[in-house]
């Protein structure tokens, strides 16, 4: 089953076309890395399947279903959830605040007036679940803006994941952070369920290649190749425009 | 179970006591109050509804009116009008006339207001409120213009059998109080409820309440309106306490004495408005029994205030208490 379908997608900015005419087919369960240069149009194109902006041109399909035209907020219905490169996340709200934000989201109950929230202990239950595992627990009743960077890349993460989503957008969940953070990071990206599918854009190729099944590298706004990690580290192309050098392992960090 | 620890409210029963003491101190004021207390502390339930009113816009959903005496006036020309013009006597309908009157007009000003932010919200509330209030001072045949309406009368109220006539100032002052708790508990409800977390999050980051899955224009939407059906209510009560109206509670002298209210008492604490409403009626009432320059007066205490204490008085208050400053 395919999760998510792009065809011929286009977005310029002004003059720069930074998506040009981009098609890839992801299947549920895949662990897709997107990768390129500085500029090559990862974090656009995650954007517009995310619906932050709409597309100039092309179709996108998620579970068969056309979300082309639908606004942000609306495609959370269909299991679409992303994170954000630059840490986007309620900063003078408490850790445990921000997480319940993130869960209610889809519950049906997310406009009702006149009860507490603190009723609804489903809420509760499971944000207290996401804080253990993420071992944030004893952190909860912090302000966001308080914690940690690395710990604030974690409610960011939290924060995707809260929704149950089906497809998952994770945009460089680990810059900034540490060698030893991101792997940290790494290993919990790997562990999610498979039922969840991942596009993940990613500068640090020690995280890609650990997390990733299948790789496509975008160039200039064009999808230059796509193939297994294996692939990807044989394709000299690759090596010429991304990873930089002749390194036959292709494990090495690039760009 | 869980929920009980997670935020730590082992001290709700202080809250429950502070607040069983309040009502108590405030129903047993009017026997100490001479009658000009009495009538200042009910404006100042009645402006303290109107604050609250506007906190949600400026506190929680983070939205800074400058048009908020709209509904003030709205509610009270609703009011009015319906008592003088229809001749109708009935409190309740009235009541209820007035509210659906401010959801009517809130669901169609935030058609126009809502659809901006910022500065320009700002700018596009009071321009509507300019609006308003010049239909108001000039539409005299409707609404006496700057002569305004008088001739409303305190309402009476028919229920269980008997008449409960509120025409002197203290039975006045508890039918004022009761709808006072009965907004201070609505409001609350609002602001802990899932709606008014999410207002919140609007507040603290919209794009990542968008990306989460929430339709954030029909919450600022609706938050618009709710504080819109409050400020009514709050005109409608006014008008009741002063037997009159006319265009000035719509004016942005009005908005702007709220608005400090709001920013004085302390916009990120539930409790803030309410003593900004307190603090800016006693100086008005007090000060200017002493004092014809008592709005300079007002604006050096706007000014001091701004400068020591931004986040309100109700903010610094908690900030001492509580460290962590986690109001909300």
């Amino acid at each position: 089953m395919i999760a998510v379908e792009v065809n011929n997608l286009c977005k310029g900015f002004g003059g720069v076309q930074a998506v040009n005419n981009v098609s890839l087919s992801v299947e549920a369960g895949e662990r897709r890395a997107i990768i390129g240069p500085n500029g090559a149009g990862k974090t656009t194109l995650l954007n517009l399947i995310g619906g932050l902006y709409p597309s100039d041109e092309g179709r996108i399909l998620v579970f068969g279903h056309e979300v082309t035209h639908f606004p942000d907020y609306r495609r959370t219905a269909f299991g679409v959830a992303r994170t954000f490169q630059l840490t986007s996340v309620f900063f003078e709200l408490s850790v445990l605040d921000n997480v319940l934000l993130a869960i209610q989201a889809i519950k049906p109950y997310r406009f009702r007036m006149f009860r507490p929230q603190r009723v609804y202990r489903d809420l509760f239950e499971k944000a207290e679940m996401f804080l253990n595992k993420w071992d944030l627990w004893e952190k909860r009743n912090m302000l966001v803006r308080e914690l940690s960077y690395g710990e604030q890349r974690k409610v960011e993460l939290i924060m995707g994941l809260a929704s149950d989503p089906k497809i998952l957008l994770l945009d460089e969940p680990t810059s900034g952070l540490s060698a030893a953070e991101s792997a940290y990071l790494a290993d919990l990206i790997v562990e999610m369920g498979k039922d969840i599918t991942l596009l993940i854009v990613e500068h640090d190729m020690d995280v890609v290649f650990s997390i990733a099944s299948k790789i496509t590298v975008l160039y200039y706004g064009s999808v230059l190749v796509e193939g297994t990690p294996q692939e990807i580290s044989d394709h000299s192309k690759t090596k010429e425009v991304y990873l930089g050098f002749k390194d036959p392992s292709g494990n090495a960090k690039g760009g | 179970m869980i929920t009980l620890s997670l935020r730590g409210e082992g001290k709700k029963y202080i809250h429950y006591f502070l607040i069983i003491a309040a009502i108590a101190i405030l129903l047993c004021l009017p026997k100490v109050l001479s009658i000009y207390g009495v009538t200042l502390l009910t404006e100042i339930f009645i402006y303290s509804i109107f604050s609250m009113s506007l906190n949600l816009l400026v506190g929680y959903l983070g939205y800074t009116s400058l048009g908020h005496a709209t509904f003030f006036g709205v509610g009270g020309y609703a009011l009015a009008l319906l008592a003088l013009k229809a001749g109708i006597q009935n409190f309740f309908f009235c009541i209820a006339a007035t509210l659906m009157v401010g959801a009517a007009f809130g669901f169609l000003l935030g058609l126009i207001t809502m659809t901006v932010s910022g500065i320009y919200f700002l700018v596009i509330t009071l321009a509507t409120g300019q609006v308003f209030w010049a239909v108001v001072w000039s539409w005299r045949s409707f609404t006496g213009g700057d002569d305004g309406l008088s001739g409303i009368s305190r309402p009476i109220l028919f229920a269980f059998g008997h008449r409960w006539p509120f025409s002197n100032e203290i039975t006045f002052y508890y039918l004022i109080f009761i709808f006072f708790i009965l907004c201070l508990f609505l409001i609350y409800l609002i602001v802990k409820s899932p709606f008014g977390c999410a207002l919140l999050g609007i507040r603290n980051n919209e794009m990542r309440m968008r990306a989460l899955g929430y339709h954030t224009w029909r919450y600022k939407y609706f938050c618009y309106v709710m504080a819109g059906i409050f400020g009514s209510l709050a005109g409608a009560l006014k008008v009741y306490q002063d037997c009159f109206i006319n265009a000035s509670c719509a004016s942005i002298t009005q908005s702007g004495l709220v608005l400090l209210m709001v920013v004085i008492g302390g916009s990120r604490v539930f409790l803030g408005p309410v003593i900004g409403a307190f603090v800016i009626q006693i100086i008005a009432n007090i000060v200017s029994s002493y004092t014809e320059y008592w709005s300079t007066i007002m604006g050096v205490a706007l000014i001091l205030s701004v400068m020591f204490f931004p986040e309100g008085i109700a903010g610094y208050v908690v900030r001492k208490v509580k460290p962590k400053g986690n109001n909300h």
